[in-house]
Formats: C-alpha cells, structure tokens, sequence
C-alpha cells in the first residue's frame, strides 16, 4: 500500500503493492504516465525526450563572424515566466539543455535566455514578482537574463507620433502635468470593457504583444512559450468559443507568427499534471522540487464545479481551462488529439490585396462584419463592425459594448 | 461591506419594448439579451430566419420543399415559420411534410400523432417513411437484438437513407431540418473533440450536398437559439411534443452539450460566436482532408451534420462509453504507431518524369448498392451492410416451443 502524498497534497501514484518501474525494471515507480508506471529517472528522461524533440534546432552553430574568424553564433530567446508550472518546469528543461551543450561543445551554447516576468499587479496583485523572479533567477542563473516588465508598459510601445499627440491632450486634461499615467490608462482601458471574459481575453492579448514587442526589441530569435498540450487543447476551444476560430493556427502552431518573430511551444507534448509531477518530485536532474519556485499555481481548480456550470463569475478562458484539467486525467489521448487536430487547421486563405491585421489581437483579420453570422441583431452591429472593420470577429465581439479607451498599439 | 444593498435596488419602473419602444417588454431574449414585447419578439425571430433564406438563396419560386418533421419543438417552429413566411413574402413555394417512424415505442408513436396534428394545422402534405416497411426492422426490434449501445449508428444510417426515400416518393430534392445554432454549436465542439476534420469542414454549411445522396439539406435555423425556438413555440402556442428519444448515449454531444450551456451562460453571443468559428474552420480543414469520409466507413457513426438526425444527446445522461471507447482507440493507435518500422524501398531514378505526379486525391466513385439500388462508394450501402449483420442473427423462421406431453 503506497500513496504518494507529494508537499501540495497531488496524489502521484496509488497503488496497491509497489511496483517496478515499467522501462528500467530496477527501480520503484513513483508515478504513471500514460498508463506506464515510472520511476523518477525514467520520468524524467520521458519528459526531457519530449522537450528535445521540439528543441533539436537551437544546437550549438558556428558561422564566420566580421574578420572571418569561425566563432558560435549568438542566439537569443525569449521565454515568458508566468510562475505556473509548466514556465518553470520549462526552464528546468532548458537548463539542463544548455548543461549539456557545454559539456558537449567546450562551454559554448546553441542559445542563451532573456526570461521575462509580466507583472499584472495592477490587475491582480497575488503573485510578488521581486521576490519570485530572484528565486527562480538563483536557481537557473547559468541560462539567461531575467527580467521583470509591467503590464502597463505595452504603452511604452505606442506610434511615436500618435503618443506625442495623446500627451498633449492629458497635459490639458491634468493641467500641465507631463507624466502619462500607463497604469492609469490601462486600468480605464479594462474597466470599460463590457464583461470579465472580455477583460480577461484582452488582458492577455496585451501580454502576449508586450511580450513580443519586447523579443523584438531585443532581437530575440523565437518565444518559447510554456503551453502544455493540455494548455494548448484549452486554448483551441477557448479561441472557438470567443469566436476567434480563425485564428487558431496563429496561436497553437510551432513556426513564424504573424508578429514577424518565431513562435515555439517545447512542453507541447506535455499534459498538465505530468508537468505538475514533473515539478512536484525529485528528480535526478533536479533534486530539490520546483514545486517551490511556482507560486502562481494552485492544485485547487479557481472555481467551483457549480460556479462553472452556473456559468457565474467564470470566464469563457476559466471554463475551458476547468474543463480539460476534468478529461485530462480520465481522456488523455483525447485532450493530445485535439491539439494535434487544430494542427492540421490551415490560416485562410484570404483574398490577394486584402491584409490588414486586427488591430485588437495583431493577427491577420477574418474580413469581420457584412456576414449574418451575428443575424438580424445586428443591423446595428453590422454596420458597427463596418466601420471598425480593422477588428477581427472575436476582438469586435470582446470589445462590443465598450466605453472609450486607448488602445496601446497599432495594427 | 453589504449594509447598503437593501436600499440600493431601484425602483421597478415598466420597462418598454427596446424596439417599438410602445409595449411592455415582456421577454429577455435569449441572443442579445435584449428586452421585447412579445409581437417584437416573434417578429424579429421570423425576420432573421428570412434574413438567412434570402441571404443564402435557400429556395426558388416553384420548389417543393419537404420539411424533415419530427413533432419536436425545432421541426414544429420550422413549419409555423416557413409557412407564415412563404405567404407574408411570396416565396411561391410549396412545403410538405416528411417523418420518419423510427419504431420507438413511447416516443416516435406519440410525436407522430403530433406531426399528424401539424399537417392538417398547416395545411401541409405529410408523408411518413417507417423502418419497418423500409428495412424490415424497428428501432425497437434492433435494439432488442444489439442493445442500447451503438443503436444511433443504426439510426442515424437508416435515418438518412429513409429521408432520401421519403423525398423521391414525394418528388422532391431538398429537404429543410430543424437543427439550430446550439446543435450546429455542439457539433464543431463535438467535432473538435473527436477531431474529426471532414465533419468539421462540413458542419456548418447551410445546405449540405453530398455524392452519395441525391437530395440536398439544409438548415434555416442554424443561427436560431434553441431557448428562442422554445419562446417562440410557447408564445406562439404551438403544438409539438417534448420527449428526447429513449435511446441516445452519445457521450461526446452530452459532453460537447452541457458545454455550450455553461459557455451561452457566461456570454449569451458564444453560440453564434462558435458557428462563426466553425464556418471558419470550413475553409481551413485541407483540401485532401475535405472529402475524405463522404458515404466511407467514417459516415458509420450515424451523424446528424448532414441533416435529418436526431440530434438528442441524452443531455448530460451518456455513460462516457464513447469517450472511453475513443481514448481506448487512440492509445491502440498510438502503440502500433510505435511498433511501426519504417521501410524504404530504393526508389527507381530512371523515368522520374513520368511518376512525379502530384499525389491524387482518391476521387470516389458513387454506384448503385448492389441489394437495393441507393448511391454509395462500395458494393452495399451502408443500410444493406448493417442489416447483412441484424438479419444474419435473425433466425428465419419464428422459434416456436413443442410442449412436450408428460
């Protein structure tokens, strides 16, 4: 009789006698995957065979530099840490990468790191990034940079010009006053949003551009987000749901984005809670869980089952995230399908000459508006999606009903 | 912090219809949330099915059109408000009504008293098509011999040829369903679960065609609410019957099912919001993925997207057989996927020109079933396939019991 109870109280394994590790046959399993009792060895070489794959690419590389001297090419890479555990688990998996490519190649690397933290305290003040970015910075010190960004800084990104012009006009509002307030735009921004869904949808919108305007900046290669499949399936029906279908390869699938940078998500083969057990145990390539260093997770679901059913104080995001955290224990293979399906999606194809991007979301627009879809309701919304075609259909329905706002960046 | 909330409720002050802003709002519509008076109500409910006819070029003066009517709320309002509107706009077109009689004791019997009522209500032609005349066998009687499990494979192929039949009997080459937005909703969730590309590039087209049938579906109510369906048959007082089929353990639609409602709870738009995905989703399914699955093994499962299915998913009673069942399949797959070894013959270099032709998408070719003359890819059609298995389990004479003399 063995169960497992892990420092948060997950459950990794129940079993009536202890068994052997399925693939060593050595050791005691400690958990099951897919079926497959593991010990925390083979676990871990599971886990790391999974990120590998997705990371092959970035090996050490050597070009001639300026003089023609054969040296290893510097590369960049940007990988968001929201604290949860498939970021932090992420960074574990690249540490060890990095690790090994050093010992391999004379300490050169095939990348180094710029790990960023987006600071939503204004919006949601439960997670401490000072303290939680230099416990995660002393452990992984050997991969990168770290950094901490507001949320509010997108507006650091705004069209000069446009910028100039709107400083101009607070300075009369406030009577002189030349600080342009970020927080306070931002906190108006989402405040005249018309639901908690939308604000939710358009938050994290405005993450994943700051996030990509920052990798710009800093000529990063590639983001590596930290999206486990499970993640990924959630994302695949959330999008659906808020009617952004069209933009689904845009979000889930490895490769250039539409942003102009590359996109990558290695943990993709990866369900949740292995990913839960991966930073709850030890393991031999780390010893001390990380479990610690996640502060932004919770093994408690965020809402009720009924709250969720009664469709109250739950966003659209939640609801699906509730929902594949609910199969994915039970229906695995199902919640790995519907990733790999949305993976076969193609974008539209849309008329030459037409390309504008949303100017909500950034991403190649669904030529919104002028279609029934939305039905007779929507004499009014139809010609109201008219004039702000600029918007896809998902971004025109989030912000439908919203007060004035300033929205950070251009199309 | 709730000391104030007693005094801070307004006053209730009689709110106008939002849009004749004359009579009392008396309903909340479901869609837009939105509050009207009762005649609004129904008016814009008829309006947005004419919107969506006139808009899709749905009908042709001159057509005769077969309403697939099953006595249930959708197929009821969809009479009520094709005829109200092929007199208020002259569509010039003639309805008839079409049921299918499946053989379901305590549910199909008393729906079709009910589309009986209907036809003389609307002054419609009805034509009934029943399994047991069809295929010799009831629903009840091919329950009885498979059991409840995988019985909407039988139906739902059955179903599909019965409508075709039904149709050439009556002359007529397209059939209107009731199937509405939450059905068409649960459908591309169904079908994303499942991931089920061909269905999902297919699902929300409003008229299905299909090489294998020679008659055309289609759906006005793919952008009707279900809630607004049931207000407009109760305001309007229509007669229709309100039993689900006694037999429906599709676990992925009462899944795909319970979903939506949570989802239409938090934003009222997310119904509407998913079709618009899903019509999405129809041009980015690839093209050598579109067709396959048409009148193939795939079509087995007895599917209700093209039209004349039942659609009930047993509203959150499934067993999660199916969804067991699929996961079972999946982990199968991946296995052998893992024992594969992959062999690569020494391709021939010489006439290199001649084999570089671009991979060929299997055209399929229709022929007639070789039992009873329905269109299908291969040799029997999918209604003679599945009753080469029940007849085979039936045995040819009654079983009679000798009373032995003592």
């Amino acid at each position: 009789m063995v169960t497992t109870e892990l420092e948060n109280g997950i459950r990794a394994l129940e079993l009536k006698a202890i068994q052997k590790c399925k693939r060593c046959k050595e050791i005691d399993a400690l958990v099951i995957v897919r079926q497959e009792s593991l010990c925390s060895e083979c676990f871990d070489k599971y886990v790391r065979s999974k990120y590998i794959k997705r990371m092959e690419s970035f090996r050490v590389r050597y070009a001639p530099n300026d003089t023609g001297v054969i040296v290893p090419t510097q590369t960049t890479l940007l990988i968001p840490l929201s604290f949860g555990v498939s970021s932090t688990a992420l960074l574990n998996l690249i540490s060890n990468q990095l690790k090994a490519q050093r010992q391999r190649s004379n300490g050169q690397t095939g990348y180094n790191c710029l790990v960023i933290h987006v600071d939503e305290s204004c919006v949601d003040p439960s997670v401490p990034p000072q303290e939680s970015i230099s416990a995660v910075q002393e452990r992984f010190s050997d991969i990168g940079t770290f950094r901490v960004v507001n949320i509010e800084d997108i507006y650091d990104f705004r069209n000069v010009a446009r910028e100039v012009e709107l400083d101009h006009g607070v300075d009369e509002e406030k009577g002189g006053s030349d600080t342009f307030d970020k927080k306070e735009v931002l906190m108006h921004l989402l405040s005249s949003l018309p639901s908690t869904t939308s604000r939710m949808d358009i938050l994290s919108i405005l993450r994943t551009r700051l996030i990509v305007e920052i990798a710009k900046k800093e000529g990063c290669a590639a983001v590596l987000w930290g999206d486990s499949t499970t993640r990924l399936a959630q994302k695949t029906l959330a999008e659906t749901a808020k009617g952004r279908g069209f933009s689904i390869p845009w979000q889930t699938a490895d490769g250039d984005s539409p942003f102009g940078i590359e996109f990558r998500y290695p943990v993709r083969d990866l369900l949740k809670n292995e990913l839960v057990n991966y930073v709850s145990i030890p393991l031999p390539t780390s010893p001390k869980p990380l479990l610690p260093l996640c502060v932004a997770y919770s093994p408690d679901a965020k809402h009720t089952a009924a709250n969720a059913a009664s469709g109250r104080n739950i966003t659209i995001d939640e609801l699906m995230i509730q929902y594949f955290d609910g199969i994915e224990t039970q229906y695995p293979s199902i919640v790995a399908n519907v990733v790999s399906t949305a993976g076969k999606l193609k974008p539209l194809r849309r008329p030459a000459g037409i390309n504008i991007s949303c100017k909500i979301c950034g991403l190649p627009g669904d030529g919104a508006g002028g279609d029934i879809t939305l039905s007779a309701l929507t004499l009014n919304a139809v010609t109201e999606l008219n004039a702000e075609s600029s918007m896809c259909y998902g971004c025109a329905r989030a912000m439908h009903g919203a007060g004035a706002y300033d929205w950070p960046l251009e199309p | 912090m709730s000391s104030s909330i007693s005094s801070s409720r307004p006053t209730q002050v009689t709110r106008l219809c939002a849009r004749c802003t004359v009579a009392r709002a008396l309903i909340l519509r479901p869609k837009t949330h939105e509050r009207l008076c009762k005649s609004c109500f129904l008016a814009v409910f008829e309006e947005e099915i004419h919107s969506t006819i006139t808009a899709t070029s749905l009908f042709r003066r001159g057509d005769r059109v077969a309403i697939g009517a099953s006595g249930g709320k959708d197929s009821t309002v969809l009479a009520s408000v094709l005829k109200t509107l092929n007199e208020r706009y002259d569509y010039g077109v003639t309805f008839v009504l079409l049921s299918i009689d499946e053989g379901i004791k305590g549910y199909r019997d008393d729906s079709l008293e009910t589309v009986k009522r209907n036809a003389v209500q609307y002054e419609m032609e009805l034509c009934i098509v029943s399994y047991a005349e069809l295929y010799g066998w009831s629903m009840d009687q091919v329950v009885a011999q498979i059991g409840k499990k995988g019985n909407c494979t039988y139906c739902g192929v059955f179903r599909r040829q019965a409508l075709d039949r039904g149709a050439e009997k009556l002359g007529i080459t397209h059939v209107v369903t009731g199937h509405n937005a939450d059905d068409i909703a649960e459908t591309v969730l169904m079908n994303l679960l499942r991931g089920d590309l061909p269905r999902l590039h297919r699902c929300t087209s409003i008229v299905t065609e299909s090489s294998s049938s020679p008659i055309a579906r289609s759906k006005p109510l793919k952008y009707a609410y279900e809630k607004e369906i049931v207000l407009y048959a109760h305001h309007k007082q229509l007669d229709y019957f309100t039993t689900e089929c006694i037999y429906s353990p599709e676990a992925f639609r009462g899944s795909a099912r319970s979903l939506i409602k949570s989802l239409e709870r938090v934003r009222p738009s997310a119904i509407l919001d998913i079709v618009r995905s899903g019509e999405a989703f129809a041009g980015m399914v690839p093209e050598s993925i579109q067709r396959s699955g048409y009148g193939s093994s795939a079509d087995i499962s007895g599917e209700t997207d093209s039209g004349g299915g039942c659609g009930n998913g047993g509203g959150g009673r499934a067993s999660g057989g199916e969804m067991l069942d699929m996961e079972n399949e999946l982990i199968a797959t991946a296995k052998t996927k893992r024992l594969e070894t992959k062999i690569t013959l020494p391709t021939k270099q010489k006439n290199k020109g001649k084999q570089q032709t671009p991979k060929k998408v299997r055209d399929q070719k229709m022929s007639n079933c070789k039992k009873c003359g329905y269109l299908t890819s291969s040799d029997l059609c999918q209604a003679c396939a599945l009753l080469g298995g029940l007849n085979k389990n039936r045995p040819i004479r009654p079983i009679e019991v000798e009373v032995a003399d003592s």
